[in-house]
């Protein structure tokens, strides 16, 4: 399987700048997310990389080889799409079929390597349907065989699991795992989903604005997001952010709440900050509430999810958290509670850079 | 507001029965949410409601009288819809002075201003009123959506999935808004939707239609604690709950092709011998010295928690456990079921207690 690099990969549409000069290498084998909101440059990386749109500038190597001015069927890289893209008037089988006729191999390849990719999808018994007697996640599983089917350097995903709904797609996104995993081709997936950026990638890269905002594995994205952006859009709800002042070891947030911050941050803080403004972070589930805890809030709103409940919390200042605790409490709307911090899990980004404070 | 009572609704288009004969109460002030996936008779519910369909059979009534024949317009009913349906070249003030300025309301202009400001306020959006609304964001659209029910002080809400339209963040959002706001003002609220988190996050009580039938009604404990079927247990919980095929044997529960073997249960003396045994994947737990044996086979981390993929025989079974956990694909694990929070079905799907 092969290796992608991006090397000051830029695209430009006219004036507007759809992505602005990226370097990435994805490694053989890995599974590495483009992640952000609609507009964000994601899906335009992923055609550029597959020569469906040509770079404004810069290069793309695929293993090493530049690629950067190939066709994109010179690439032997498969492209799966959000819409399925299925031959509506062909058969399961004949649509699987269809790469490898095109490319000339002899019945007896062609059948070999169909029953190969049926076994390992498990879809044999759809292989006489046409893709309009399909359920949307049996057409998914048809347009992924037939991607499979080519044996491509690398596979490139374009919110393939978007059209589905819920629960299929959160089977589907195991399925595809699944795969991977025993595949093991290097595959670049575009998603606005941060669930299965999470779920699914050896690494995430968070774009957002044209740009890349941070390149991680999941656990470097939640625990320590580069910046602001990062912080909120991965998470469900996001991070707590709360505009504070910060001196002599405590910070202070709007209205009576201080947060005393633990010794080894201080050195961090006093030169991270150039001023008092700071921009106090936590999970939700970094909160705990206790009868005897420091800072205090009022409940605003309380979401129960079935295995836990979502406080809702306004500090003074109008400022509202969100607060993760066991499903079995319950508070009315306006009732104190009082909680802590987990400090092993508190960050602190500078206001004005929006950059996380390390 | 009103209470609002539904007695054996049934409602056909044609030779397709939408509704079957549907019988509901929400009462005064409640936030009642109706779940179901497409085509489950959720938004004809809504439309019979406000006397936009008439019914076929049943009667409808608000405080205890009838409102078959009275017009959409008597019934004083506010809809919110998932298109949000604004006047593009007013002003976001002017789009929630205009139900206050119908020709059959005459209020004056000096109690719509108080009525605008208060309803701008509650939404978060006062700083918006003198926007053209072609200018706002998804998200200020639907508030003005909402802020245009509210100004009325109608007899009940109807919301016809108002938030499907935003992004997630927006729609996490405004979900706890609807919520304050709904519990502050005490205000009649029937809320359609298909997403359970919808439902389970803000109902008061949540029913569940499939194929125009109700199939349960209770508090979101009352449904995902208790499912009537296989169908609400599947529809309630992310990821969703584990079905394992078992059978009972001296009185012990062993699921097909496994590991598993609870013991008796308090609750498990009317199972059948063969039935299905429901488990959600917050009550299976890896240990060091769990009872079963598994082995990991896939690893989803999802930040605050992890969605582990079991394999125990021929059985594939889901497990949460909190944080970034660290385990490997293909490693063995043993683990635990809460015994005492497992559900029994019997094989047509109906819960056995």
């Amino acid at each position: 399987m092969a290796t992608i690099k991006l090397r000051q990969v830029e695209k430009r549409f006219g004036e507007f700048q759809a992505v602005k000069p990226m370097d990435l290498t994805i490694d053989s084998g890995e599974f590495v997310v483009f992640l952000g909101p609609s507009g964000c440059g994601k899906t335009t990386t992923l055609r550029m990389i597959s020569g469906l749109e040509s770079v404004s500038t810069g290069d793309i190597f695929l293993d090493n080889r530049k690629v950067t001015w190939l066709r994109p069927s010179d690439r032997d890289i498969a492209f799966v799409f959000q819409f399925f893209a299925l031959y509506p008037h062909m058969t399961a089988r004949q649509n699987i079929a269809f790469p490898l006729q095109a490319e000339g191999e002899s019945k007896d390849e062609i059948d070999r390597r169909i029953k190969e990719v049926v076994d390992l999808l498990q879809i044999g018994h759809l292989l006489n349907f046409r893709p309009g007697k399909l359920s949307g996640g049996d057409k998914q599983r048809v347009a992924l065989a037939r991607a499979l089917v080519r044996r491509p350097a690398a596979f490139l995903m374009d919110e393939p699991l978007g059209a589905l709904d819920a629960d299929f797609r959160e089977s589907m996104r195991a399925e595809i795992k699944r795969l991977h995993l025993d595949l093991k081709a290097t595959t670049v997936y575009v998603t606005h989903d941060q669930i299965e950026a999470m779920a699914m990638s050896d690494r995430i890269v968070v774009m957002s604005n044209a740009e890349v905002q941070q390149v991680g594995t999941p656990a470097q994205v939640y625990y320590d997001p580069a910046n602001l952006f990062v912080a909120r859009f991965i998470g469900s709800p996001g991070m707590n952010l709360i505009t504070s002042q910060y001196g002599d070891g405590v910070v202070r947030l709007p209205g009576s709440n201080r947060y005393a911050v633990a010794p080894d941050w201080r050195m961090a803080l006093g030169e991270g900050l150039d001023s008092d403004d700071v921009i106090m972070g936590f999970r939700p589930e970094a909160a705990h509430i206790k009868p005897d805890g420091t800072l205090v809030g009022e409940v605003y709103a309380s979401e129960l999810y079935g295995a836990y409940t979502m406080l809702h919390v306004e500090l003074e200042g109008n400022e509202i958290i969100h607060i993760r605790s066991d499903r079995q409490m319950r508070y009315p709307i306006g009732s104190k509670v009082r909680f802590d911090l987990d400090p092993e899990m508190v960050r602190f980004f500078n206001p004005k850079t929006e950059m996380a404070i390390n | 507001m009103s209470d609002v009572t539904l007695k054996h609704i049934t409602k056909r288009f044609r030779d397709v029965t939408a509704l079957r004969d549907v019988s509901f109460e929400i009462a005064d002030g409640e936030f009642f949410v109706l779940l179901g996936q497409t085509g489950a008779g959720k938004t004809t519910t809504l439309r019979v409601i406000a006397g936009l369909e008439q019914h076929d059979e049943g009667q409808l009534l608000f405080d205890g009288e009838l409102v078959d024949n009275l017009t959409p317009a008597d019934r004083d009913v506010a809809f919110v819809f998932q298109q949000y349906s604004l006047y593009p070249t007013m002003s976001v003030y002017d789009n929630l002075a205009f139900p206050l300025r119908s020709p059959m309301r005459k209020t004056p202009e000096a109690e719509i201003r108080q009525r605008v400001q208060s309803a701008a306020e509650t939404l978060r959006i006062n700083h918006l009123l003198d926007r053209k609304t072609a200018h706002l964001s998804g998200g200020e659209m639907q508030r003005v959506s909402i802020g245009r029910a509210i100004v009325r002080e109608p007899r009940i809400y109807l919301m016809d999935e108002p938030l499907s339209n935003l992004d997630a963040k927006l729609r996490e959002a405004l979900r706890v808004e609807l919520q304050h706001l709904q519990k502050t003002q005490g205000s009649t609220t029937l809320f359609v939707t298909h997403d359970q988190v919808e439902a389970l996050t803000m109902a008061d009580r949540i029913g569940v239609l499939d194929q125009g039938q109700l199939v349960q009604v209770g508090s979101p404990d009352d449904i995902y604690d208790r499912p009537a079927t296989t169908f609400v247990a599947q529809l309630v919980g992310t990821p969703g709950i584990n079905l394992l095929p078992a059978n009972r044997q001296n009185g012990s529960l062993i699921v097909k092709d496994s590991s598993i073997q609870l013991p008796k249960q308090s609750g498990s003396d009317n199972v059948p011998a063969d039935f299905i045994l429901g488990v959600r994947p917050e009550d299976v737990q890896p240990s060091p010295n769990g009872d079963f044996a598994g082995e990991v086979r896939l690893i989803e981390p999802l930040g605050v928690e992890t969605i582990l993929h079991i394999k125990s025989g021929q059985q594939s079974l889901l497990s949460i456990v909190t944080g970034m956990a660290s385990w490997t694909i293909g490693e063995p694990v043993r683990f635990n079921i809460a015994g005492d929070r497992v559900h029994y079905f019997a094989n047509d799907g109906k819960r056995v207690s």
